[in-house]
């Protein structure tokens, strides 16, 4: 299969770099190989120093924080330089907003609310939030104490700036697809109470609105919102999963079939596609694939 | 509405920027101050001149009230292994080695310095070999390094060859995505795999491919009908 456009029969295009086989272990995650004349240097310049151990703490602890780096190899990031950070799971609630955040407004659908999520980190702004006017009262509070006051209070704002923007982006698409979200159980059921709440309100209204600036003045049979037009587009706007979606795939996530008479993608570990949401919507559901 | 329209089309740099600067990086700080604990850890004790290490928009807030040193990522100093490498035959077996290759520790010196010179030169020469695809670059790559020579361009070493680096380095593989995108088949399709291209420069990008991916998809004829 040749890349950069070579074969267009497949309709699937390909820039990625193609030699980051399975054999690649972590080392040279880079795929950056040594220029030329380069190697026999260093391989002997490894070779002699082979026999002093241990071979890692040439920086005498003194640190430049790269740990296990080798001459040998002349990549110019570490593995742990380019690696894509650890797991949603493992993350703090901040962080991990983030990433939730990064994936909302990736996606056309509406995910899943994360409620518990938002709660924790609610939760600990607002004793923050206590600590912080408590300590601003007490006049005892030394100077470096209000230095580190306006550290928390910094974050603070980034952590509220981020549920704002996660929480607008939800409500753009809820009032977007709000006629849809009615009688749609699936999606009702990834939005949140006070969300559903407003989902319907909205509806409501629009639907008001429209009855009386509009509806109201026209024929009978021309007063519906809800039906499909002639060429099968529906009045009722749903989220539309064939959007291509950035993807950064964390497994293996096995093939997919683009299309019709296209060869399948292999979704490996470590690359990233731009790829219809419907084809990837459960890897990015189970966190194998990462939204950009 | 609730999202503005120009930040319906995806992130956009600023917010990138702002994920970006949850990465870790170390610093040197210029005071002295016990733990402080923030939502996203505990971070310190800061006692210089030890280093400690803070979340990269700790360190731009403390750097721009001059209270700390940002150390440089490693792939933004100059010539770190020049020193790794010089540090190693100095102290370990020099003799050794120089009577094992037959020649003076000058050369080593000489051919440690051309050989280690400097990151992005590596880089930038193994960006310019490769290609087809894209070289790996860490994911905030492009903020950090702008950030970094924004706020604190005098902690880095010769900030402005850097900048002139990177700046070489991000026009290459511009073009390398311009050359992408006149391919032919890259819009017909419904798929692109765009491995080590970063989330910043996607989204330079991704607005006018879906857009295009989107117009070809309905000037296809259906072929369902037939």
């Amino acid at each position: 299969m040749s890349f950069y456009g070579g074969d267009d029969g497949d309709g699937s295009a390909r820039w990625g770099s193609s030699s980051r086989g399975g054999s690649a272990g972590p080392s040279n995650i880079t795929g950056i190989t040594a220029g030329t004349g380069s190697r026999p240097f260093l391989s002997r310049l490894e070779d002699s120093m082979a026999g002093s151990p241990p071979p890692n703490n040439y920086d005498g602890g003194g640190g430049y924080g790269g740990g296990g780096r080798h001459f040998d190899e002349e990549g110019v990031f570490s593995a742990e330089a380019l690696s894509p950070g650890p797991e949603e799971g493992e993350l703090d609630d901040l962080r991990r907003l983030g990433r939730v955040w990064v994936r909302e407004r990736g996606t056309p659908d509406i995910l899943a609310w994360e409620g518990d999520l938002i709660d924790s980190l609610l939760d600990k702004l607002e004793q923050q939030q206590k600590m912080l006017a408590t300590l601003r009262a007490d006049p005892a509070t030394s100077e470096e104490e209000h230095f580190r006051l306006v550290l928390v209070q910094t974050e603070m704002e980034r952590a509220k700036y981020l549920v704002r923007s996660y929480v607008r982006t939800r409500l753009h698409k809820i009032e977007k697809y709000s006629q849809h979200i009615g009688n749609s159980p699936e999606l009702q059921a990834h939005l949140s109470g006070a969300e559903l709440q407003h989902a319907r309100r909205y509806a409501d209204l629009v639907a008001s609105h429209f009855q009386h600036s509009v509806l109201d003045s026209l024929p009978e049979w021309m007063r519906r919102t809800d039906e499909m037009t002639n060429d099968g587009v529906s009045m009722v706007s749903t989220p539309n999963v064939d959007t291509p979606v950035l993807v950064y795939c964390r497994k293996d996530c096995g093939e997919i079939t683009v299309g019709r008479g296209e060869l399948p993608v292999q979704l490996n570990e470590g690359t990233t596609h731009l790829v219809r949401y419907h084809l990837v919507k459960r890897w990015i559901e189970l966190g194998w694939a990462e939204v950009l | 509405m609730a999202l503005p329209k120009h930040l319906q089309a995806g992130l956009t740099p600023d917010e990138l920027t702002f994920i970006a600067e949850e990465d870790v990086i170390d610093i040197v700080p210029l005071f002295s101050m016990s733990r402080v604990r923030l939502l996203s850890g505990i971070y310190g004790p800061f006692t210089p001149p030890g280093r400690a290490q803070v979340p990269l928009w700790l360190a731009l807030s403390l750097k721009r009230k001059r209270k700390c040193r940002i150390v440089a990522p490693e792939w933004l100093q100059v010539g770190e292994y020049v020193w790794e490498v010089l540090s190693q035959v100095e102290r370990k077996d020099s003799k050794g080695l120089c009577e094992l290759l037959s020649v003076s520790i000058g050369t080593i010196r000489f051919v440690s310095l051309h050989y280690f010179a400097e990151k992005l030169q590596v880089l930038l020469r193994n960006e310019r070999d490769t290609v087809e695809g894209f070289q790996a670059l860490p994911r905030h790559f492009i903020e950090i390094s702008k950030v970094l020579l924004d706020v604190a361009s005098d902690d880095l070493q010769q900030p402005g060859q850097l900048r002139s680096l990177l700046k070489d380095l991000r026009e290459l593989r511009q073009a390398k995505t311009r050359t992408g995108m006149q391919s032919e088949g890259v819009m017909r399709g419904t798929h692109l795999d765009v491995t080590n291209m970063t989330p910043l420069e996607l989204c330079e990008v991704k607005p006018f491919i879906i857009k295009a991916m989107g117009m070809m998809q309905s000037l296809e004829p259906e072929e369902e009908q037939d």
